[in-house]
């Protein structure tokens, strides 16, 4: 009946043992795999309009903003993701607009990544930065039905 | 000549020799012509030889106050262990089946008023139980540690799989926790000192596919902030 008892207490030593080492040999496949960055977008669109108007949100950048043709901006998309590295997301914006943004490389303070502007399947521009962690990326100017839509791309 | 019926309630009498002699012998006379009487009597013996075989030994009763000082002077561990003996009821029935069961085997009545009918076909019988009493030997102290390791043994399954399970959770919460469909991150603030700068940035390659613009580049040394902004070409 002791050997029963030792058999049993072995048993469930060797069960849980097997499925720690399994879930650490999950981890570090995970980890290993499933290098994440986290990429926030933010769409803008630009108009030119008898009055000025820049949106609370975007009033920190008017100076930047201001050097573009436009005088209204206004923050129509903003979204961040945690996006894989490899792997490509796509950010939708307004008439048929996107950007995909594709990181591929991460070091420490800085990401390398490709972002590319599509229109209803045609691709308008692609780029290939290097970006520093924290800080927007801006870009665009896209003709929309009234004004322009502009980018802002940050990476953590 | 009597009814399926009418006998059923004699089996048991019948069986234990209680009938008369004239009711035994009505009994014999039915069950020699209907089997299914003949059958449920077999499986009345069969009943009556396991309740036999399980009958615990007779103890007389001067023996019952010695057998009463054991017991307690081994539950205060200081007496020596008392040996019972006994047998379990499907231990008897697995080591000896009885032995003849087929037909009622031919036995006077308990009580006979007239010795039976040379006429009868099929005397009145009691069956009897052979002679299996109990022989195995089962210590008292032993059985209560063996309950006691199959409870310990419980125990120590229920403490494994408790670890085994508490490892998996562990090991598994920071990949639930953290898998890629989590979104719930915090967007850096857009200010003025989080706009790419010269240093900030590395453009690599831009190319430009859409007609009908002109692309502008800042990433020089004069430029504040770092950008690529694309102009339609008829503005």
């Amino acid at each position: 009946m002791l050997s029963a008892t030792n058999r049993g207490l072995r048993m469930w030593g060797v069960m849980g043992l097997s499925a720690l080492a399994l879930t650490l040999a999950a981890r570090g496949v995970f980890a290993q795999a499933e290098e994440i960055v986290t990429v926030t977008v933010l769409g803008i669109h630009a108009t030119t309009e008898p009055n000025e108007h820049i949106d609370p949100a975007l009033r920190p950048i008017a100076d930047e903003l201001r050097r573009s043709p436009y005088n209204c901006f206004r923050l129509i998309a903003s979204d961040t993701r945690r996006i894989p590295l490899g792997e490509t997301s796509k950010f939708a914006m307004i008439e048929g607009y996107a950007l995909h943004v594709h990181p591929q490389k991460v070091a420490e303070d800085n990401v390398q990544l490709t972002i590319t502007w599509v229109r209803e399947g045609q691709i308008l521009q692609r780029m290939a930065i290097t970006l520093r962690k924290g800080k927007y990326f801006l870009s665009g100017g896209w003709r929309l039905k009234e004004g322009a839509l502009l980018g802002a791309i940050a990476v953590q | 000549m009597i009814t399926c019926d009418d006998l059923r309630p004699m089996l048991a009498g019948y069986v234990d020799g209680q009938l008369s002699a004239l009711e035994a012998e009505a009994v014999a006379a039915h069950l020699e012509q209907c089997g299914r009487c003949r059958q449920i009597l077999r499986d009345q013996q069969q009943v009556q030889y396991v309740l036999d075989a399980d009958r615990p030994p007779e103890v007389a009763d001067d023996r019952w106050e010695e057998i009463g000082k054991r017991l307690r002077a081994e539950l205060e561990g200081t007496g020596e262990r008392i040996v019972l003996k006994t047998r379990s009821r499907i231990e008897t029935l697995l080591t000896s089946p009885p032995p003849a069961l087929q037909d009622v085997e031919p036995a006077p009545p308990a009580r006979p008023t007239e010795p039976p009918s040379p006429a009868a076909p099929l005397p009145p019988t009691t069956f009897k139980s052979p002679a299996v009493r109990p022989a195995a030997r089962l210590r008292l102290g032993e059985a209560r540690l063996r309950r006691g390791k199959a409870r310990f043994v419980w125990v120590a399954h229920a403490i494994g799989a408790l670890a085994a399970a508490l490892l998996i959770a562990l090991g598994l919460a920071p990949l639930l926790l953290q898998g890629p469909s989590s979104t719930v991150v915090q967007a850096p603030a857009i200010e003025p000192d989080t706009l790419a700068r010269r240093n900030d940035v590395v453009i690599m390659e831009v190319q430009t596919m859409a007609p009908n613009y002109n692309v502008i580049l800042y990433a020089g040394d004069a430029a504040d902030v770092a950008a690529v902004w694309v102009v339609p070409t008829d503005s």
